[in-house]
């Protein structure tokens, strides 16, 4: 980057450092502090000026383990983010093949149908599920849950894996087919094995998102398969909300995410524009 | 000799090296016979196959995205209140009468414009300055990345919460530090004049690392050599900003913008939490509407009007910055 040069003189490099540094405490900041009034007590927490110095107590922690609630939620997210992603890359990624390696009519068309379902307002579908489930009895139920997620996954999953497919070269599976392969062996044996760490990227995010999800789990649950994500709303209750327990669980849903998403830094970016921007 | 040189028979094919002289003379043009390509199995191109891979998936989206929005589409012409014991009736277009003549509907989109304009124009804003400091390079770069990402993936529950005790105007660290310097008495999230700022000020926080991440990208993509003439042609900085970088920069720009402008319609998760809409709807986006019209109020044939109108308006604005950002898809 040409600029560079401009913006390297020592006093500016200094100056920008220190703003860069700056910003990363403010977008890190709030996570922070949740960490520290994680481990404080009571008193700590309502002390003002707020306390920075304390002594650090695993009461919070101790309180949200021994809630089988707690656990039961926890493990309720845990499935119902590997199924959903499961299935969505069972489906997903034999589709972004198909429509990456095969020409067809209406081809570009399904293209934009897929990346449009990207930017529907999930109440749309969320209304017509509830309703539906309601009837069918799908509600609070695992695989309920499971098939609403891929509202979320599968488009993600099919338009980021049709970028990794297009970068692996077509003679690969022509000169399989030529040596006398059969149809789906090339793109098990060969085009696969190559793809396996988009593959891996893709799978991590939508495990992201299905983690994160509330709004259908908020609605489409009750107590038996609650996720993490409600249980930690659940803590507020009209006459005092549980800052401990909130704080204490909020780290305890927001660390996996984290530690995944330092796994796939590299493929953040490619991941939340649906591969429109590559990195 | 003739019927056999008649045009357009199929004896007219002939191999390869074979005397051509009857047809030339007789004026008809011989035809090389070729080997048609058939459509063999394993063919890569052979549409047989393509669909096994394909059907699946897309029936399955299919079914669980537009089958619930023609679901959707037509409850938003019933009546249908899930609180009563009554069977839904059609009654056309009187919901989406209803709504225009609605006073709260027309504070909501009021809302939903204050909030998706101005938090996605500072995000932009700010995360193209981050992302201009960020072309420098210095040690300890892929921890403050890593630092500026996680707003974006930390679950927005937590987070919501986090803000919520941030905001507190007694034991909230935010009014402690504003108190350092003389500011007082913020009651953010708690009063109907300040709760859409906070929640506006959450989004920023969360999402302008987007910006900073799409605009990072592109800036490292842009080439080098317009910069370079620039330069010699003895351009300063901000010039060089205003006539190289921000044209070059446009297509991820709006990309960029599209995203988050949809997106920022579609918040849930934190303004449910931080506010749920209050206090009273001083918060109540279109999005906040419909989910509470739907499972709050139970109105379903409301609901499902509101989020149509909610579409087209996404629709709307989507197209209207595509155009302007003169995006071509590939």
């Amino acid at each position: 980057m040409v600029l560079r040069s401009q913006m390297e003189r020592p006093v500016k490099k200094f100056i920008i450092k220190v703003l860069l540094i700056i910003f990363a405490l403010i977008f890190s900041f709030p996570l922070i502090w949740m960490l520290l009034t994680a481990f404080k007590n009571r008193i700590d927490f309502l002390s003002v000026p707020p306390k920075w110095i304390f002594v650090p107590t695993l009461a919070n922690f101790k309180e949200i383990f021994s809630s089988a609630d707690f656990l039961k939620a926890y493990s309720n997210s845990i499935i119902v983010s590997v199924c959903s992603v499961a299935l969505g890359i069972f489906l997903g990624v034999p589709a972004a093949y198909g429509i990456n390696r095969f020409r067809f009519k209406g081809r570009s068309n399904l293209a934009f149908w897929i990346l449009s379902t990207r930017f529907a307002p999930p109440v749309v579908v969320l209304i017509p599920f509830f309703i539906i489930y309601k009837k069918i009895g799908l509600s609070d139920t695992y695989l309920g849950l499971t098939i609403i997620y891929l509202v979320i996954n599968l488009p993600l999953i099919i338009w980021i894996m049709y970028g990794f497919f297009k970068d692996i070269p077509v003679e690969l599976e022509e000169a399989a087919t030529v040596d006398g392969a059969a149809p789906f062996y090339a793109f098990f044996r060969i085009v696969l094995p190559l793809v396996a760490p988009g593959l891996v990227a893709t799978s991590i995010l939508s495990l992201i998102f299905s983690w994160n999800e509330m709004m259908f789990s908020l609605v489409l649950t009750s107590l038996k398969t609650k996720t993490l994500p409600v249980a930690i709303y659940n803590f507020v209750s009209y006459q005092e909300i549980a800052w401990g327990s909130l704080s204490a669980s909020g780290m305890m849903a927001i660390i996996p995410v984290t530690v995944f998403t330092l796994l796939i830094q590299k493929y953040l970016v490619s991941g939340l524009t649906f591969g429109a921007v590559k990195h | 000799m003739d019927r056999l040189c008649k045009k357009n028979t199929y004896l007219n094919f002939v191999n390869e090296g074979d005397n051509m002289d009857i047809y030339l003379k007789n004026g008809v043009e011989p035809k090389i016979k070729t080997e048609k390509i058939k459509s063999r199995g394993n063919n890569l191109y052979a549409n047989r196959y393509g669909y096994i891979y394909i059907l699946p998936g897309v029936i399955i989206l299919a079914l669980i995205t537009l089958a619930p929005f023609i679901y959707d589409l037509y409850l938003s012409l019933t009546d249908r209140y899930l609180a009563s014991s009554e069977p839904a009736k059609f009654v056309g277009l009187m919901n989406y009468v209803n709504i225009f003549k609605d006073k709260s509907f027309w504070s909501s989109v009021l809302i939903t414009a204050i909030y998706v304009f101005l938090a996605v124009f500072i995000e932009l804003v700010l995360g193209f300055i981050i992302a201009l400091l960020f072309q420098i390079e210095f040690k300890g770069k892929k921890i403050v990345r890593s630092a500026i990402l996680l707003p974006m993936v930390a679950t927005p529950i937590a987070i919501a919460f986090m803000w919520r005790i941030m905001y507190n105007p007694n034991i909230g660290i935010i009014n402690y530090l504003l108190s350092l310097i003389n500011i007082r008495g913020i009651e953010w999230v708690s009063s109907q004049d300040t709760a859409l700022i906070s929640v506006i000020l959450v989004d920023i926080w969360q999402w302008t690392p987007f910006m900073f991440l799409i605009l990072s990208s592109g800036i490292s993509a842009l080439p080098n050599d317009p910069f370079e003439a620039a330069i010699v042609d003895g351009a300063s900085f901000t010039q060089i900003l205003r006539h190289v970088m921000f044209p070059l920069l446009k297509p991820i720009i709006t990309i960029g913008l599209v995203f988050r402008l949809v997106d920022s319609f579609k918040t849930f998760d934190t303004i449910y939490v931080l506010t749920g809409g209050g206090p009273g709807t001083a918060t109540e986006t279109l999005n906040i509407q419909v989910f509470l019209n739907a499972f709050k109020y139970l109105k379903m044939g409301h609901a499902c009007a509101l989020s149509i109108i909610m579409i087209i308006i996404i629709i709307f604005v989507c197209n209207f910055v595509v155009k302007r950002g003169e995006l071509n898809f590939e």
